[in-house]
């Protein structure tokens, strides 16, 4: 059966079930990953998969279900288990569907296609050259036990009894490898991953570089003294570390009295030099989009300017509380199946004018953190305390001079943000795992002053 | 549905094409969610998924396909094109013949999550709401969850092997929120079995608030952790999950075969103290993370990891074992047909030793008792280890003194296991969800009350 007839067929069915509206949205992915391991391919995997969610409306409340399978039994099934589940759905927001725009925004190059064009053993070449420039940077780098390219495509559909109908399709992937170091007794591990809607563009020397001198400099990394220090925060776990926290922006975390940033708009929330936008519209993102997955257009929007918190992110029941309009945020972030959570699509931090180098200089005596762990579970959206696990380098006198390891960075996320002193200028592309990966960050390394530390 | 001739047809077109393996898994999935927060149901969703996981493997190539076309043209297309990307030589392939497992069901479930009134289910998330809202005036927020699945997966592979399982999950999950003077602390709790809706007559949901509530509004009432190095009590139960992340993960084939783990080449060699011994167990009757058979269709088992300090065993796949040349350990497992399956955990956990959990306690001058663990995470490469503590006290001679919040605990796998120097008497099992190569899997973690002499406390110096 086709969507449209299946379309038809569950826009039939619910005509006598006294509904006040109902929406099918479908999402089909077509992927394809490769992995290798002592030069030979390890793993291949290619798939081509569609789901459809449906919501339907019926006195302001809403109720979802999903199938994977497109017959007239799945129709039937997919509307009664929707309203058996509006049934118990008790909520103090009204629901309602979007119905389109003539205002939709334009994204140049949003399928480029450049992926589908490399044949298996293109990327195989690809992958090798990587993981043979990784071994050959230093004696010390044992192997490359994970690597791998990735890429997808996907083709995104909304239609719903208001009128709405808009579909998008767009692509991108990304490289990434872990190496392993060792001297003496110290192992050690360096990992770099580039996001991409072009695998010309994947900065692989770049990669190798940042893997070559991770493992180069904590090797033998020992702890520092528990105590305050100024830290740089590199920047792709500065982007992990503020995806993680971006939930407390969601009008949903405020209205429910989820977040700290309650009562706080047009409030100084961060230090002077901290200006982060969302821009759902930002060139070369993989996961830029032109409209949210309840069908309104996206926009840029700044969430804080120059410190001061000037919005929070909004979807349609939210903006409604609010009397305000859909900021284009709903998001489902993993899987088709998601309700649509309150997310930024690209977190832009306004870079400085300082490189990476600089940086550490203008820091002259504390440390750069270069992983952070435990952030699906040493870090509380609620309150913005976090504690986490952490390794990277010492800096004496503007210089990296050791690596640092088994230390924990704790605080709170917005202190963090007041206590950013100089952003840097090397951006990169990162994701937070567990938010999925329709979500990115896009900013660079940042000089955080006087933070927690615990070590030896 | 996919019959045993097409099945068959799948393996062969794989094989045709110079694979030396082909497997078939075929999954069939319901799941129900529901969502409450502060007493009110805010999302219900059900839905059914199905699709087809194709994998070829020739010598140590593991290609996986996957889809959910189901026409015959679409599916004998993805089997070819899997075979074709292992690059073999072409064979002239005889049709298989299928050999029924034979199958012993040690997982009894009652009532299937479909048969489950939705009416029914907001009446035991209001329980639940309910236990941990009356808690304490502290208590500003509560969120519950809901979910239960009915998996039916069949497993054919090309060596005439046809097998199936039926797996019925169930969970409630309770998060209550603290609020204190502008402090907030969060509590958790997410006990889960595989069993149907009758896991409520064991497991009373208002139970289950309380112990959300109490962790949220003893915590909002502590003092920050101090940041040192100390002795560390680990409580009974969820506190399993650092053996989980510190060792566990270490122990899959995964990162074992190819040199990745800290304990590849350790086999038979002192790992951890003497008095620590460690199985992973697929069979525990209805437990969480327990099945009847593992992803690629082999009988599940209780493996034996650790006896007495010494390394006994991994977690083998089908794929990593032929390059550790080892056998698989019925431990392949995947989240669903979206993922290849891999060596995983399923139910893991210290096994007893000799103390009184009090006598651990009273034994201590100083030091932290992690009374419920949250969760944390590992490099396997290096064993290094991050978890956060989700209710914590400081011992202060040998007795339990005052709540602390916010201290995770940070150190390598390979030197915590050698550090552990008393293991009480009183094993338990928690659940959670585990994320890694095959997607999110459910598992329990599980040991006695234990001791490690000294570990770092990631807290804050006031």
């Amino acid at each position: 059966m086709t969507f449209k007839d299946f379309k038809n067929e569950v826009f039939e069915y619910i005509k006598n079930k006294k509904l006040d509206g109902a929406e099918l949205y479908k999402k089909r992915k077509i992927k394809s990953s490769m992995s290798t391991f002592q030069e030979k391919i390890d793993r291949f995997s290619e798939s081509d998969t569609f789901g459809i969610s449906f919501k339907v409306i019926k006195n302001k409340k809403a109720g979802y279900s999903y199938t994977e399978i497109m017959n007239s039994d799945s129709a039937k099934r997919l509307v009664e288990d929707a309203i058996d589940n509006l049934e118990i759905t008790v909520s103090d927001y009204e629901e309602e569907l979007f119905n389109g725009s003539s205002e939709y925004p334009e994204i140049k190059n949003a399928y480029v296609e450049a992926f589908e064009s490399l044949t298996s053993d293109d990327k195989f070449k690809k992958l090798t050259e990587f993981v043979k420039g990784i071994e050959n940077s230093d004696e010390r780098i044992v192997f490359v036990p994970v690597n791998g390219v990735s890429h997808d495509t996907q083709e995104i559909r909304i239609v719903n009894t208001e009128g709405l109908d808009v579909s998008f399709k767009h692509d991108g992937g990304y490289i990434y490898a872990m190496a392993v170091g060792k001297e003496g007794d110290s192992t050690k591990t360096g990992v770099a991953v580039d996001i991409s809607k072009d695998p010309e563009k994947f900065k692989i020397k770049k990669m190798i570089d940042r893997i070559s001198s991770d493992i180069r400099y904590s090797l033998g990394a020992k702890p520092v003294k528990s105590g305050k220090y100024d830290l740089i925060i590199r920047n792709n776990i500065l982007g992990e570390f503020l995806l993680t926290f971006m939930q407390m922006f969601s009008a949903e975390s405020i209205q429910r009295g989820f977040s700290p940033l309650e009562n706080k708009l047009n409030q100084m929330i961060a230090s002077k030099t901290v200006t982060l936008i969302d821009d759902p519209l930002l060139t070369d993102s993989a996961v830029s989009r032109i409209f949210d997955d309840q069908g309104v257009p996206t926009k840029k929007k700044t969430m804080i300017e120059n410190g001061k918190l000037t919005t929070y992110l909004y979807d349609l029941r939210t903006a409604k509380k609010d009397g305000v309009k859909s900021t284009g945020n709903a998001i489902k972030l993993r899987d088709y199946t998601d309700k649509p959570s309150i997310m930024p699509f690209n977190v832009v931090l306004k870079p400085g004018e300082k490189n990476f180098e600089e940086l550490v200089q203008t820091l002259d005596n504390g440390i750069v953190i270069t992983s952070l762990d435990g952030l699906h579970s040493g870090a509380d959206n609620v309150t913005g305390e976090f504690s986490l696990g952490a390794s990277g380098f010492l800096v004496e006198n503007g210089k990296i001079v050791r690596g640092v390891e088994e230390i924990t960075v704790s605080g709170n996320f917005l202190s963090v943000l007041e206590k950013i002193d100089v952003v840097g200028n090397d951006s990169v592309f990162s994701s937070q795992g567990l938010l999925g990966d329709n979500i990115l960050a896009y900013v660079p390394s940042v000089i955080v002053k006087n933070m927690d530390i615990a070590g030896s | 549905m996919i019959d045993k001739k097409l099945a068959s047809d799948m393996l062969s077109a794989v094989l045709k094409e110079g694979a030396d393996f082909a497997e078939l898994f075929i999954e069939d999935r319901y799941s129900a969610n529901v969502n409450m927060v502060n007493g009110d149901i805010d999302n219900a969703l059900s839905g059914k998924s199905f699709g087809v996981g194709i994998r070829a493997l020739k010598e140590n190539l593991g290609v996986y396909g996957y889809t959910n076309d189901l026409s015959k043209d679409t599916l004998l297309k993805v089997a070819q094109k899997v075979g074709k990307a292992t690059k073999g030589d072409n064979s002239e392939q005889q049709n298989l013949d299928f050999t029924d497992q034979e199958k012993e069901n040690k997982h009894f479930f009652r009532i299937s999550p479909e048969d489950v009134g939705s009416q029914e289910i907001s009446k035991l998330m209001e329980e639940a709401h309910n236990g941990a809202i009356s808690y304490s005036e502290t208590i500003s927020q509560v969120m519950v969850r809901f979910l239960s699945y009915d998996q039916n997966v069949w497993i054919y592979n090309s060596e005439g092997l046809a097998t199936s399982d039926r797996r019925v999950r169930t969970r409630l999950v309770v998060m209550a929120v603290a609020t204190k003077d502008g402090v907030k602390e969060t509590g958790f709790y997410g006990p889960g079995a595989a069993m149907g809706y009758e896991f409520f007559d064991v497991v009373n949901p208002y139970d289950v608030g309380v112990r959300a509530g109490r962790i949220a509004s003893r915590m909002v009432e502590a003092d920050f952790a101090p940041a040192e190095k100390m002795p560390v009590i680990i409580a009974n139960e969820f506190g399993g999950v650092i053996f989980h992340e510190a060792c566990g993960h270490s122990l899959e084939a995964t990162s074992v075969a190819k040199g990745s783990s800290v304990f590849a080449g350790k086999l038979g060699e002192k790992i951890a103290a003497d008095n620590v011994s460690a199985v992973d167990d697929g069979t525990i009757p209805n437990a969480w993370g327990s099945a009847n058979i593992d992803d690629e269709g082999n009988p599940t088992r209780r493996n034996l990891l650790i006896e007495k300090g010494i390394l006994k065993g991994y977690l083998v796949d089908k794929l990593n074992g032929r390059r550790l040349q080892m056998k698989p350990t019925s431990s392949s497992r995947r989240q669903n047909y979206k993922y290849a399956p891999t060596s995983r955990m399923s139910n893991t956990f210290i096994l007893c030793g000799n103390y009184y959990p009090e006598e651990i306690i009273s034994n201590t001058e100083y030091g932290l008792y992690a009374r419920s663990m949250g969760g944390g995470s590992v490099v396997p490469a290096t064993g290094e280890f991050n978890f956060s503590v989700r209710e914590g006290y400081l011992i202060k001679d040998g007795k339990i003194s005052k709540p602390v919040r916010g201290a995770t605990l940070v150190g390598k796998g390979s030197e915590i296991l050698k550090k552990i120097d008393m293991i009480g008497n009183d094993l338990e099992r928690g659940q959670g969800m585990c994320g890694s190569a095959s997607g999110m899997i459910p598992v329990d973690v599980g040991q006695p009350t234990l001791r490690v002499s000294e570990l770092t406390v990631g807290g804050r110096n006031e």
